[in-house]
């Protein structure tokens, strides 16, 4: 196991954590929250919209509002449809329209259906957090959001293009020029997710590609998750070979079965070596490997896995 | 049942499951099981990564149909992958023959971005395809493959969705020419409303949203014919739905919610398939759930051998035990199953999933009833 650290996606104000589905997203944005709480910053992790991941991480739904929520971390689900009713207080000239609007049901599923609103409603609420301020200093560092599965991430950063003509002129244009701004920031940048398999390493080079040619985001960190360990340490293929043709001429089955099963699983790791070298190779940024865990979720978890991110340099 | 057998009787399955579960290898493994039954399958695939294209092997899947060779089939397999864009242009060409309806919209900035943003469209652009897919004889069976979880159940809600937006009174407020049903009262709380979204969007904006609305309202019959028709052929004894799972903690959260929304809205999951949810420890009985294995090596075992043969053994123990230990993870969603869902368990096939004989592999499984 090689031993890059993510320093740098420590060093930024806000990371999106992002990946394709089921790589384990919620689990490594929880790591790097606890691990930032640990070295000292003030990270706040944020979970778009309702998802379970970090029920199972946590042992606790996310709330509305920031609350700790252990390991360290201070975390919140941001639920576009709030967001929404936050966007139209903030934006509208009388607290009565807003409470007009948020109140009728066919607008609320305009705005949830048209385009861009429910991630631009989003995105206004993370700069409103980036802005809040403490003496001295923002408040909040890093800002940590858990981008669901790779589509959605892909309509976050392209929204100032998406809304761009339209806001151009009218009352939203200041609103998405602040969320451009947001984006293309130097300490605003991305923590991709993948495993170590061919299919899903695929994909997320693809993601990386995307990210980096089609929306020029900065790429700060690449983890590699659910990696197996090398299986049976300290026997040789002779070995096994020896023990196979043993039990073959003495039709013990069940030591050939375990033969078998033993050989299966050294050449699925070493096709996760191949993929993982492969993936790295595409990806110009520090990675860090995590490990499978007999028990991929809770804070025991994040214990184990949250210090390989700083390779304990800090 | 098997999964063959729902396979060889259905006229459309749909495949639904959280994020990296395996659903789209499977759909694609299901196109191929049923091509080799002798039927005519189009595997459709709305999620937007490139995955299916990969799993077949095939360089790239456009929005029409591309063949899929499989060797020695009886039937035969095409795949496509439903892009937005390209899906609403036909559509709407399909839809109405009124020439200025369809260049305004087109025209409309609103149209243009609506019609092709990745991640709200699909649910919409799939209804329209399945609708298509429906009505082409080519094709005796679509297996459709959709975006993971929480989106999966949009396709049940597209249709009415659409239709029942275009009805509410919300739309006649933006309408240009306002098309008031009732009283003063509620034309008062349209003005208040107008100058909300005017305040929020600005006069331009707004504008194009009234003109979007105004002509998308001209087709709402059109939607309307459409979406009851797809509605109730997803509702139909022609359908079946398959949920993909794996007995992983955070999956199987997802799965226990998505089966509980799709009852929610009156779809009985037809069969549960737990992927990768146990390690074949009998290479040649892969459809057996090995649970345990005999710790005891065989006594005349050579000495020299004893240390590695301790070790595999106790591997593949282990093995045996995580086995059990999914089985029983599995049982907390399929207790909540209906008795007569069909469950199926597939065990980790490394390596399969990367070209159309791989996916052959999965027969087998299909073929059986196994958990």
């Amino acid at each position: 196991m090689s031993h890059d650290d993510l320093l740098p996606v420590f060093d930024l104000d806000l990371v999106f954590v992002t990946g394709k589905g089921g790589v384990g997203k919620s689990l490594v944005s929880a790591a790097i929250a606890s691990e930032a709480a640990r070295v000292g910053l003030r990270p706040l992790l944020v979970q778009l919209g309702s998802r379970t991941s970090m029920e199972a991480i946590f042992g606790t739904r996310l709330a509305a509002q920031p609350t700790f929520v252990g390991s360290g971390v201070t975390a919140l689900s941001l639920d576009p449809n709030t967001a929404l009713v936050e966007y139209l207080e903030a934006h509208l000239p009388a607290p009565r329209l807003a409470r007009l609007l948020a109140r009728s049901a066919g607008l609320r599923w305009l705005f949830r259906a048209a385009p861009g609103v429910p991630e631009l409603v989003s995105l206004d609420r993370l700069a409103r957090f980036l802005d809040e301020r403490e003496p001295g200093r923002a408040r909040w560092r890093p800002i940590i959001v858990d981008l669901d599965a790779s589509g959605h991430a892909r309509m976050f950063f392209d929204l100032p293009r998406v809304l761009g003509r339209f806001a151009a002129g009218g009352p939203l244009e200041p609103v998405v020029g602040r969320v451009r701004a947001m984006l293309e920031a130097p300490g605003t940048g991305v923590c991709l997710v993948g495993l170590g398999t061919p299919l899903a390493g695929r994909e997320t080079q693809e993601l990386y590609r995307v990210l980096v040619d089609q929306y020029e985001m900065l790429v700060a960190g690449l983890v590699i998750n659910d990696l197996i360990q090398p299986p049976l340490p300290g026997i040789v293929d002779r070995d096994l070979d020896q023990l196979d043709q043993w039990a073959a001429s003495t039709g013990a089955r069940e030591v050939e079965l375990d033969v078998d099963y033993g050989r299966r699983v050294r050449r699925r790791y070493e096709a996760s070596r191949r993929a993982v070298a492969e993936l790295r190779a595409a990806v110009a940024a520090p990675c860090v490997e995590f490990p499978r865990l007999e028990h991929p979720t809770g804070a025991a978890a994040l214990r184990r896995l949250a210090p390989l991110l700083t390779g304990g340099a800090r | 049942m098997t999964v063959a057998q729902i396979l060889a009787t259905r006229r459309l399955v749909v495949c639904v499951g959280a994020g990296g579960v395996g659903k789209t290898t499977l759909a694609a493994a299901m196109g191929v099981s049923a091509a080799n039954h002798g039927r005519h399958v189009l595997v459709l695939t709305i999620d937007p990564a490139r995955r299916l294209a990969d799993a077949l092997g095939v360089e790239g899947l456009g929005d029409s149909a591309t063949e899929v060779p499989v060797q020695g089939a009886s039937g035969s397999m095409h795949a496509a992958m439903v892009e937005a864009g390209p899906s609403y242009d036909r559509l709407l060409t399909g839809l109405t023959d009124d020439a200025s309806v369809l260049e305004q919209l087109r025209a409309n900035p609103i149209y243009r971005v609506f019609s092709r943003t990745l991640a709200r469209s699909h649910a919409y652009v799939a209804v329209e395809r399945l609708h298509d897919a429906m009505h082409d004889s080519r094709w005796d069976l679509i297996v459709l493959d959709t975006p993971p979880a929480t989106n999966a159940v949009d396709i049940l809600d597209a249709p009415g969705r659409l239709t029942g937006f275009l009805e509410h009174s919300v739309v006649r407020w933006l309408l240009p020419d306002g098309n008031h049903a009732s009283g003063r009262r509620f034309a008062r709380g349209g003005r208040a409303i107008r100058v909300a979204l005017r305040a929020l969007m600005g006069p331009r904006l707004l504008g194009e949203a009234s003109a979007f609305f105004g002509l998308f309202g001209r087709l709402r019959d059109v939607f309307a014919s459409r979406a009851v028709r797809v509605e109730r052929m997803l509702r139909g004894p022609e359908t079946a739905f398959v949920l993909v799972g794996n007995p992983s903690p955070g999956t199987l959260a997802t799965s226990i919610h998505l089966d509980a929304d799709l009852r929610a809205r009156g779809i009985s999951i037809e069969a549960a398939i737990m992927n990768r949810s146990y390690e074949i420890l009998d290479r040649d009985h892969s459809t057996r759930v090995v649970t345990s294995v005999a710790p005891e090596l065989p006594a005349d075992l050579p000495d020299a051998y004893r240390t590695p043969a301790e070790r595999l053994r106790q591997f593949r123990s282990l093995a045996a035990d995580r086995n059990a230990d999914a089985r029983a993870a599995a049982s907390e969603l399929m207790v909540l199953l209906p008795v007569s869902t069909l469950r199926l368990a597939i065990p980790q096939l490394d390596g399969a999933g990367h070209s159309v004989e791989d996916l052959g592999r999965f027969g087998p499984f299909f073929d059986g009833s196994v958990l």
